[in-house]
């Protein structure tokens, strides 16, 4: 790694926080060999359960790399989850997806290998929130039909018979 | 990289799901109006509603969404898109009138018509499409959603980008309102007083637009610090955002006060054509019209396939066909469930099929019944001259048959047996045979098939259902042939009388007595689903469901089992089957049934009793508990539907790929090696999509929604119309419901086991 390139990774990872793409937060972006790569995560921030690691590849003109062998490999404890981060599972056809299930909270490391080199990051992972949370509107649905229900007889009670 | 961008399409469910249906209640509406008055509702207007549809499916699905967060002017794209022209796109179609007139006839008027006609509502309404109210919607919201916190919570939160859209369309819409004052509704300024609307809004667009041309920062961190595509910097990247709001709003805002400036002139222009100036309805037209009822049977082509007896042979051997499959591989495949065809057939694609298809139509599975062809069989080899007796002229043999069922589906692990899956299937083929061999009628189907009751049962909730086109035609007919039959069709074999049959109960969709009808006077018309079990008048064949205990207890086990059954997949629940099963001693067949037993017998019987006691005892109505257990406990139908599709619904979405690998164990079995090696891995486990856990709990929520519904109006019937007494009487059920619902989410939201299943 150039030490531009630690830089720039040091810059972006101070302004981060807000930065997000393809459902996600740009986590770093480095010169890795002949490409700049830039790695988003999602769901921000990263809870247990799907998360999606997201991979942009440039050349130093700026220029976007389609279809680059990618690997993401994310460990946690004792645990090793591996996936290919590929242009099919993407929202935006410019990026590479990985979709990935966390098991557990605390400290993941993530290894994103593009073309022979390993870009590495830490994540801090945050429990799963309860369903009802992700769930709430659907759950809701029925009593507000119920209102709406419960508005409709009482404008046809108080018509006069 | 111009193929990857339009490649980027995501197309978000919700609002694809609403678009495609306001474009169907549209169009539905529109071609009635476009026939009473072609010059009002041309075909500009339908343009123009389409062409706002598709402009917010391109802002929120296209390759615009997907580069939002890496290009600020793509953003800006989508916002002048949300705000500036799909707006005046909808509200140049009208939607008003087409969009109720799209709607069912009795929705329209007896669910809508309530809130169309509350002063309330028509005076909020109106305050809402003041322009006071639009202009300062519209200048809040660009205003608010474009200061850095609020636009980089949007970037960072997907909830938020899509509030923050919503806000966009919703203002843009208000604000549009009364510039295109759209049909028909009245003014509250006069015309030209949209000309200083329009211009004060553009020179807001002005001062924001210039503020991101000229900032010389770049205003937003997000942008500063995503990566740079094609070399755009982030600072050219915001001017040209600028620019296109700048160019973008002036031409909207510019290009419409203009054409009012040549209406209000008097000069006709494209522009004031498309949007003529509001007028009150005219007479006899109006959202109270009664439309003819939706006809199944009068649908082209379709209509004439559901009529035709023959291709209801060609179903039924179809379905037989299947049957002796599921009965083959069972009793001589391998022991596996996944890799036999009685394991995946029955229990993931025809339970999951058969509930779609009672949602979409109704009675399906009756009309396509495998078993039809053997029972016909039986009939021609043994007569069938005995009447079947009396005393079982009742659900209580079939109810105790399903009970029966559910318990050894539990007992035995049905799902995971094939053998015992192709035995049941023989047991029905050979049961629907001698009992329809030796008596008259269908007294197999009516009397004795448990799964034609759940489907009687559910069917209830049905969107159609058999019934005389105009009842006047029945009061001149004197042969009553879609009872009695005739020379060339025969009648109901159920002994359901078309002009006294009311909802679904009994009705095997056979369409005999369509066939019968000499008159032509029997459809499949389009109903309110469940309004039947509202409502207690005398029945065909069925007399008062109030009268009919078996028919509620057939009920309420249909209802309480959806839950039991559900439930038994639980990893919480078996692993207190086990400690149950330690604890006392018991042995887990004898464990399983008093389980059952409490869940299907003693809980329903329990809360049926307390509930109908109580209720009467509250609302001191004069009906006596026991009917009112019996009408009440119809009307939970729809809870127990909503559980049954949603459980159902799940094995079958996450286990559509299991099939293709057992039919080509199948054929490979048979010597064909056509298909090729099984592809055991599409057998696997897939897991389920958050959507599908959506649709479990849509599902369920209906039917909780309906179920109160349902309660409520037959509360207020049995209370002869007196809200308070109404409400006591069904609050218990009412509570019974909720409780049912929240453990139907309580098990959707537990990660099911799926005890050999592989799915």
């Amino acid at each position: 790694m150039r030490r531009c390139g630690a830089a720039r990774v040091l810059l972006l990872l101070c302004i981060a926080p807000a930065a997000w793409a393809d459902g996600g937060f740009v986590r770093a972006s480095e010169r890795m060999g002949a490409y700049t790569v830039t790695v988003f995560t999602a769901p921000t921030p990263l809870r247990v359960g799907a998360a999606d690691v997201s991979v942009l590849v440039q050349q130093p003109d700026g220029g976007v790399v389609l279809d680059v062998p990618i690997a993401v490999t994310m460990r946690g404890g004792d645990v090793v989850l591996h996936a290919d981060a590929t242009r099919a599972q993407a929202t935006n056809k410019l990026l590479h997806a990985a979709l990935l299930e966390i098991p557990a909270p605390g400290a993941w490391r993530v290894d994103v290998r593009v073309a022979g080199e390993t870009l590495t990051l830490t994540f801090d992972v945050a429990a799963a929130p309860p369903r009802w949370q992700t769930y709430w509107a659907y759950l809701a649905l029925p009593f507000v039909g119920l209102g709406l229900f419960i508005v409709h007889q009482w404008l046809l009670l108080r018509r006069p018979r | 990289m111009g193929e990857a961008a339009l490649a980027s399409w995501r197309l978000p469910a919700w609002p694809l799901a609403l678009s495609l249906l306001s474009a169907a209640l549209y169009a539905r509406g529109w071609r009635r109006l476009h026939a009473q008055m072609p010059e009002r509702f041309g075909v500009a207007r339908l343009a123009a509603f389409a062409a706002g549809l598709a402009i917010v499916l391109l802002a929120i699905a296209s390759p615009l969404d997907a580069f939002a967060a890496l290009l600020l002017q793509v953003h800006m794209l989508q916002h002048v898109l949300l705000t500036m022209v799909a707006p005046p796109l909808l509200w140049l179609g009208a939607p008003a009138l087409p969009l109720l007139r799209g709607l069912p006839g009795g929705l329209a008027r007896d669910g809508l018509g309530p809130f169309l006609a509350w002063p309330a509502l028509r005076t909020g309404a109106r305050a809402l499409v003041h322009p006071l109210v639009g202009w300062g919607a519209l200048v809040l919201a660009v205003g608010v959603w474009h200061l850095p916190g609020p636009y980089q919570l949007a970037l960072r939160a997907p909830a938020w980008h899509e509030l923050e859209h919503a806000c966009f369309l919703v203002a843009g819409l208000l604000f549009w309102f009364p510039v295109v004052q759209p049909y028909p509704s009245r003014p509250h300024w006069p015309r030209w007083a949209m000309v200083p609307y329009l211009l004060l809004a553009d020179v807001f667009n002005t001062v924001l637009a210039a503020w991101f041309v000229f900032a010389g920062r770049p205003l937003y961190a997000a942008y500063a610090a995503a990566p740079r595509l094609a070399g755009a910097d982030a600072l050219v990247d915001q001017a040209a955002a600028g620019a296109l709001m700048w160019v973008a709003g002036a031409a909207a805002y510019l290009v419409a006060a203009g054409a009012i400036v040549i209406e209000v002139l008097g000069v006709r222009s494209a522009v004031a054509s498309a949007s003529p100036h509001p007028g009150r309805l005219p007479a006899g037209e109006g959202t109270r019209a009664r439309e003819g009822t939706f006809d199944l049977l009068r649908v082209a082509g379709l209509g004439r396939l559901l009529r035709s007896g023959r291709a209801r042979r060609v179903a039924q051997a179809g379905m037989l066909l299947v049957a002796g499959a599921v009965v083959l591989d069972g009793l001589l495949g391998p022991a596996m469930s996944p890799m036999n065809l009685a394991g995946v057939l029955p229990w993931t694609y025809w339970r999951g099929a058969v509930i779609v298809a009672l949602l979409v139509v109704g009675n399906v599975f009756c009309m396509v019944c495998p078993f039809m062809l053997p029972r016909e069989l039986g009939k021609r080899l043994l007569g069938a001259r005995r009447v079947w007796p009396r005393r079982l002229r009742s659900k209580w043999l079939a109810l105790a048959l399903l009970l029966v069922y559910l318990w050894a589906y539990e007992a035995f692990d049905l799902w995971d047996a094939p053998a015992a899956t192709a035995a049941i299937v023989l047991a029905y083929i050979g049961g629907a045979a001698l009992i329809d061999g030796l008596f008259r009628g269908a007294a197999f189907c009516k009397y004795v098939c448990p799964i034609g009751q759940f489907h009687f049962v559910q069917a209830t909730v049905a969107p159609f259902e058999i019934r005389a086109r105009d009842t006047a035609t029945c009061r001149t007919c004197t042969t009553y042939d879609c009872v009695r039959g005739n020379a060339t069709a025969r009648g109901c074999e159920l002994e359901l009388f078309v002009p006294e049959k009311r909802g679904n109960l009994d009705c095997t969709l056979c369409l005999d007595c369509v066939r019968a009808c000499p008159h032509d006077n029997v459809g499949l018309l389009a109903v309110a689903p469940g309004a039947e079990l509202a409502v207690d008048p005398p029945r065909s064949s069925l007399r008062r469901l109030s009268e009919r205990p078996d028919i509620a207890a057939l009920a309420l086990v249909c209802v309480f089992a959806a839950f039991a059954n559900a439930a038994g997949m639980l990893a919480p629940v078996l692993d207190g089957e086990q400690v149950l099963a330690a604890r006392f001693a018991l042995a887990p067949l004898l464990l399983t049934t008093l389980g059952l037993v409490a869940a299907l017998v003693v809980a329903p019987a329990a809360t049926a009793a307390a509930a109908a006691w109580l209720g009467g005892r509250l609302a001191r109505v004069a009906a006596a508990p026991r009917a009112l257990a019996c009408r009440f406990a119809l009307t939970l139908v729809p809870l127990g539907l909503g559980m049954w599709s949603a459980h159902f619904l799940f094995h079958f979405l996450i286990g559509i790929g299991t099939l293709p690998p057992v039919l080509q164990r199948v054929a490979v079995d048979l010597g064909t090696p056509l298909l090729g090696a099984p592809a055991w891995a599409g057998a696997c486990p897939t897991r389920a999509p958050e959507w599908v856990t959506g649709l479990e709990l849509l599902l369920l929520g209906a039917g909780l929604l309906l179920a109160l519904m349902l309660g409520w109006r037959a509360a207020l019937d049995l209370a002869e119309r007196r809200a308070g007494r109404a409400l006591a009487l069904q609050a218990p059920w009412a509570l019974l419901a909720v409780g049912l619902w929240a453990s139907g989410v309580w098990i959707v939201f537990q990660p099911m086991q799926m005890r050999g299943m592989v799915h």
